[in-house]
Parts: structure tokens; C-alpha cells; sequence
């Protein structure tokens, strides 16, 4: 049974169809691609899906629940998370404050409850503390535990986005380009984290121009291009696939990885 | 010594110079004291919502001022006790709070602003022309004091006094430091603190920023509720021109001043801004002058207020140490 399935997924910004007649599944801890060239829609989807946009027609159903137009802090609660294309936490807090803030949507403590300090309040704090350890360490980013966000270098920035979002439980995790910017060591260090999501059974929906990425980490592969899917298959049937050959006609990012 | 001993003397130090204040202080100095103590709970409240969920209220003396008014006729039309009325007068604000809340919160930044300025000039145009209610621009003159606390067999503790107001106030004060810090510690005060830095991204992990903005504010309400309904049984006096927008602005400044995002801060803003224009009576009609170039000095060279001199000297302590 597929945990996400976007059923004819539509969304109109004035009279132009940003995404048009969508639709797709995402296996239990599977890693989908999204690839298309610039504008082809692919944040709009991750917005659909997050809530950010609310659809003009279609459905969106995570573990058989109907969650189309649903606010976006409620739809991390049942189990989405995402980081952004460009990065995006809590600058002036600290890298662990970052990870505990998104530990928020798991507490459950009460005004009362916090405001006596009551036993539940400290439990949780406790396990919000232990659970943001637990990331700083799978992350690799214990050194930079008390360190101001904006502080820290770039690559561990992106790195401690995945984490905020990881902090929230997620059932699935959309990332959006999140090898943007990265050197060749940084960006084997990000494919490195991504299969180790994996393997905690995290289903990953992945935006990415890095098409050494994209053919290495994803089992899957969903081709957009104005808004519609062209494509959709196993890494080499992509690659080999003339109608994306041809909507990245002159684009270099196809051109390398086919030489290569 | 260790730091916590050390800490925990200073604090019996602190404590005894808070105790010994009313028996020390002169009359007139003693109010002013008591009269910063109702402004540093307003101050605080104003802080919650303007420090840590980064939205500024201009309309917080309408709260102030339902505290005052809902106390002071709970008391003498209906005749309830000072401890009756005291709590209710509160959780009315407070219930004020959420419905104004619920309404002004779907706005962001100065049109919030802007929309509590209008919730406030409406509720004092309500203390101004409801006569039969509130005295109209007169005011309600001839509070009486809170009623007196028997101890059996022994004595009661009145309130007439400047000394017993002033531990009353103080009582409350630190009972409102105590409720804020342990909000701002708390998982709700991370979720304030969140939305105020990033409100969609707050969302997208999860927090209901609704949710904690309402919160934040309905907490507010009640703490300027509280402010109000004290000020009213210490000064025995209240009127429509105790609750204008100069008030909310000045709570505003209060805030800026002491320095956002800190209960040190509002405390500090609260004092200073009770204190300085008594202590310079002579140019008190250049009041608004005086904050007006002194806002403008913090918000250019202490854009944390007079907080951030503090943690400027205790950085640099640390660095050099």
C-alpha cells in the first residue's frame, strides 16, 4: 500500500496551470526523484503536498487518509516533514534549540502543566533533549551542538534542516534540492545521509538537479515539465527516455551524467 | 565559595533589600515604587506578546483599563470582596483578550499593531460615553482599598497603607515573573519564540502558530488585567484618560527600551520610564520629547535595549577572562 498517493493533483495561478492533472505514489520506505527543468513545478507539488498551496482540483492521501488543503503544521503532525530549497531553520537559535523546536509538534505539556512544571513537562524535555542528542549525532553535528545557527558553515546548515525535519518523526521527508551549493565531497556526504534515512524506513521524496544524485539515491524517477509528468520509471529507463531527452535538450545537467 | 551559594546569597540579599524597601522609603518614594510595580506587570505583559511572539499590541492600556473598570464596579455595585473581584476582573480581560485575539491575530505585523490601536480606542470610547457604567470622563472616584484579611484571634492585614500595597503589588509581580519565565522555558515559549522568527517555516514543523499566538496574547490580556485591576485599588481613582493610547505606546516604549525578548528588560523599561519623568518634574511636559529621542538612541545604538549593555560588558568579561 502506497503512504502517499497524489490522485490528478491540479493547481491554477490565474489562468496558468502550474501543475496540471498529477498523479503518483510514493512506496513505504521508498526514495522517489522529481526532476524537470527550471519551472517545470516541482517546488509547487512539495507546497501541494505540504500545505503551503492549497490544490485547485485533486487529491492528496497519506496512509489512506485524505489530506488535501490540510493547514501545513497539521500535515507535519501526521507525519510529512520538508526542508525548502533555499535553507531554512531558526538562524538565531541555537543547533540544538533548532532540533528541539522541531521535537515541538511531539510534546504535548500544557500551560498548566508548563507553567507548574509538572512531571509530563519535564519528561518531555527530557526525551525532546535525548531525541535532539540522538540527531546531533547521526547528523554528525555535535560540534556545532551550541553554536547559533547562522553561525555554522553552509553544508551543515543544509544538514541541520534534514534534522529539524527529522526531529518532527517523520514518516516521510521531501527534500528539495538539498545537494544546492554543495562541493562533490559535501554532496557524497548528503547521498551518504539520504540512504541512511532510509534505512531508518523514512520514505524520501526528492527534488534534485544533481543528476548524479538523482540516478545514484532514487529508485524511482518522476519527470515534470510544464507542470505535467512526462516521465516516470527506474533511473536507466529515464535516461534513456526520448521526451526528457528531449525537455532537457541543451540543458547541461543530462548532457554530463550521459557522457559520464 | 561556589557560584550557587554564591548565587543563592545574592539572592537572600536581593530578598532582604525587597523586604526592608517599604520600611526604609520615604512616602512619596514608596509610591513610586508601588506605581512601577503595577507598570512592570503591564510591561511584562506587553514584553510576552512584543519579545517573544514579535508582535506588537498598541491597544494593551484597553486591557489594562477592563481590569480596572470590571473590578472596581464588581466591587461597588455588586458588592463583591477585593479577592472575588480581583481574579474575575482578570479572567474577564483575559476573555476579552481571546475574543480581540481571535479576530486581530489573522493580521501580521503593523496591521496587527494597527488593529489593536482601534480595539483599544473603541474600548475607551465605551469608558468614556457609557456614563451609568463607568462615570464617564469623570471617572469613578472613591475605590475603596482591597478588604482587610482577618488572622484569627490575632489581628487582619489592611490595605490602606502604602507599605502592605506595596507587598501586595510586589506579591503579584513576582508571581507574574514566576508564570512568564516558566511559559518562556516551557515548550510553549519555544513555539512563541519560533513563530516570531519564521512563521511559515514554524508551521511547516509542525507548530499551530495560531494556536500559540492566541495563547500568547490571551496570557497578555490577563497580566494587563491583573496591572489594571491593582492600579485602581491603589490609586482609588480611575478615569478614561488613565487608558489611552499613550499608555499602550508608552508600554510599547517601556518594552523597546528595557530590551525585547528578555523579562529583564521590560522590568527594567517599566522602572526607568515610571521613575524618570517624576524625577524630572520640571521638564514633565517634555515627556513625549524625552522617550521620543530616547527610543530613537536604543533602537539605533541598542537595538537589544538597556539589556543588551549588560550581555555586551558580560561578553566581553568572558572573553578577556
Amino acid at each position: 500500500m502506497a503512504i502517499l498517493a497524489v490522485e490528478n493533483l491540479t493547481k491554477y495561478f490565474g489562468g496558468l496551470a502550474a501543475i496540471f492533472e498529477l498523479s503518483f505514489h510514493i512506496e513505504p520506505g521508498e526514495i522517489l526523484g522529481l526532476i524537470g527543468p527550471n519551472g517545470a513545478g516541482k517546488t509547487t507539488v512539495f507546497n501541494l503536498i505540504t500545505g503551503i498551496f492549497s490544490p485547485s482540483r485533486g487529491k492528496v492521501v497519506f496512509k489512506e487518509e485524505d489530506i488535501t488543503g490540510r493547514k501545513p503544521y497539521d500535515i507535519n503532525q501526521k507525519g510529512i516533514a520538508r526542508i525548502f530549497q533555499t535553507t531554512r531553520h531558526f538562524p538565531n537559535f541555537t543547533v540544538l534549540d533548532n532540533l528541539i523546536a522541531g521535537r515541538h509538534c511531539r510534546t504535548q505539556a500544557g500551560f498548566w502543566s508548563s507553567v507548574l512544571n509538572t512531571h509530563l513537562a519535564r519528561r518531555e524535555k527530557r526525551e525532546s533533549a535525548e531525541r535532539a542528542e540522538e540527531i546531533l549525532g547521526f547528523l554528525e553535528l555535535e560540534s556545532y551542538r551550541d553554536e547559533l545557527a547562522r553561525n555554522i558553515p553552509q553544508a551543515m546548515q543544509r544538514r541541520l534542516d534534514i534534522g529539524i525535519a527529522l526531529a518532527t518523526e517523520p514518516q516521510m521527508l521531501l527534500l528539495d534540492e538539498p545537494a544546492a551549493g554543495m562541493n562533490p565531497e559535501e554532496t557524497y556526504q548528503l547521498m551518504e545521509v539520504i540512504k541512511k534515512i532510509q534505512e531508518r524506513k523514512i520514505s524520501v521524496f526528492l527534488i534534485e538537479h544533481d543528476m548524479q544524485v538523482i540516478m545514484d539515491v532514487c529508485e524511482r524517477i518522476l519527470v515534470l515539465n510544464y507542470g505535467k509528468k512526462i516521465a516516470e520509471g527506474e533511473p536507466e529507463a529515464i535516461q534513456n527516455n526520448a521526451e526528457v531527452i528531449e525537455a532537457y535538450l541543451g540543458s547541461e545537467d543530462f548532457d554530463r551524467v550521459r557522457i559520464e | 565559595m561556589n557560584i550557587t551559594s554564591k548565587r543563592f546569597y545574592l539572592w537572600i540579599g536581593v530578598a532582604v533589600i525587597l523586604i526592608a524597601l517599604p520600611f526604609w522609603l520615604k512616602e512619596y518614594p514608596l509610591h513610586l515604587v508601588n506605581i512601577s510595580g503595577i507598570w512592570i506587570i503591564l510591561a511584562l505583559s506587553v514584553g510576552l506578546l512584543q519579545g517573544y511572539v514579535g508582535e506588537i499590541s498598541m491597544g494593551h492600556a484597553a486591557f489594562y483599563g477592563i481590569g480596572a473598570y470590571t473590578s472596581v464596579l464588581l466591587m461597588m455595585k455588586a458588592g463583591f470582596s477585593f479577592w472575588v473581584s480581583f481574579p474575575i476582573s482578570a479572567l474577564v480581560t483575559m476573555g476579552f483578550g481571546y475574543l480581540i485575539g481571535l479576530v486581530s491575530l489573522r493580521l501580521r505585523g503593523p496591521y496587527f499593531a494597527i488593529c489593536t490601536l482601534g480595539f483599544g480606542e473603541i474600548i475607551r470610547l465605551i469608558f468614556v460615553n457609557w456614563r451609568e457604567m463607568s462615570g464617564g470622563p469623570d471617572g469613578i472616584t472613591g475605590i475603596p482599598s482591597p478588604n482587610p484579611i482577618p488572622i484569627p484571634f490575632l489581628t487582619e492585614v489592611t490595605f490602606t497603607s502604602k507599605q502592605a500595597n506595596y507587598f501586595l503589588i510586589y506579591g503579584i509581580v513576582f508571581l507574574t515573573i514566576f508564570v512568564m519565565y516558566r511559559l518562556i522555558n516551557s515548550r510553549q515559549g519555544k513555539a512563541f519564540m519560533a513563530v516570531r522568527e519564521d512563521l511559515v517555516y514554524a508551521e511547516c514543523i509542525g507548530i499551530n502558530a495560531m494556536k500559540f499566538k492566541r495563547l500568547a496574547f490571551t496570557v497578555s490580556a490577563f497580566f494587563a488585567g491583573v496591572g489594571g485591576c491593582l492600579y485602581a485599588h491603589y490609586e482609588h481613582f480611575i478615569s478614561p484618560y488613565s487608558f489611552t493610547v499613550g499608555q499602550s505606546f508608552d508600554l510599547v516604549i517601556m518594552v523597546i527600551v528595557g530590551g525585547m525578548g528578555t523579562l529583564v528588560g521590560p522590568i527594567i523599561g517599566a522602572i526607568l520610564l515610571t521613575l524618570i519623568p517624576e524625577l524630572l518634574h520640571a521638564i514633565k511636559d517634555y515627556r513625549m520629547v524625552i522617550y521620543g529621542l530616547m527610543l530613537m538612541l536604543v533602537i539605533i545604538y541598542l537595538p537589544h535595549g538597556l539589556v543588551g549593555i549588560w550581555q555586551w560588558i558580560s561578553e566581553r568579561f568572558s572573553k578577556t577572562a
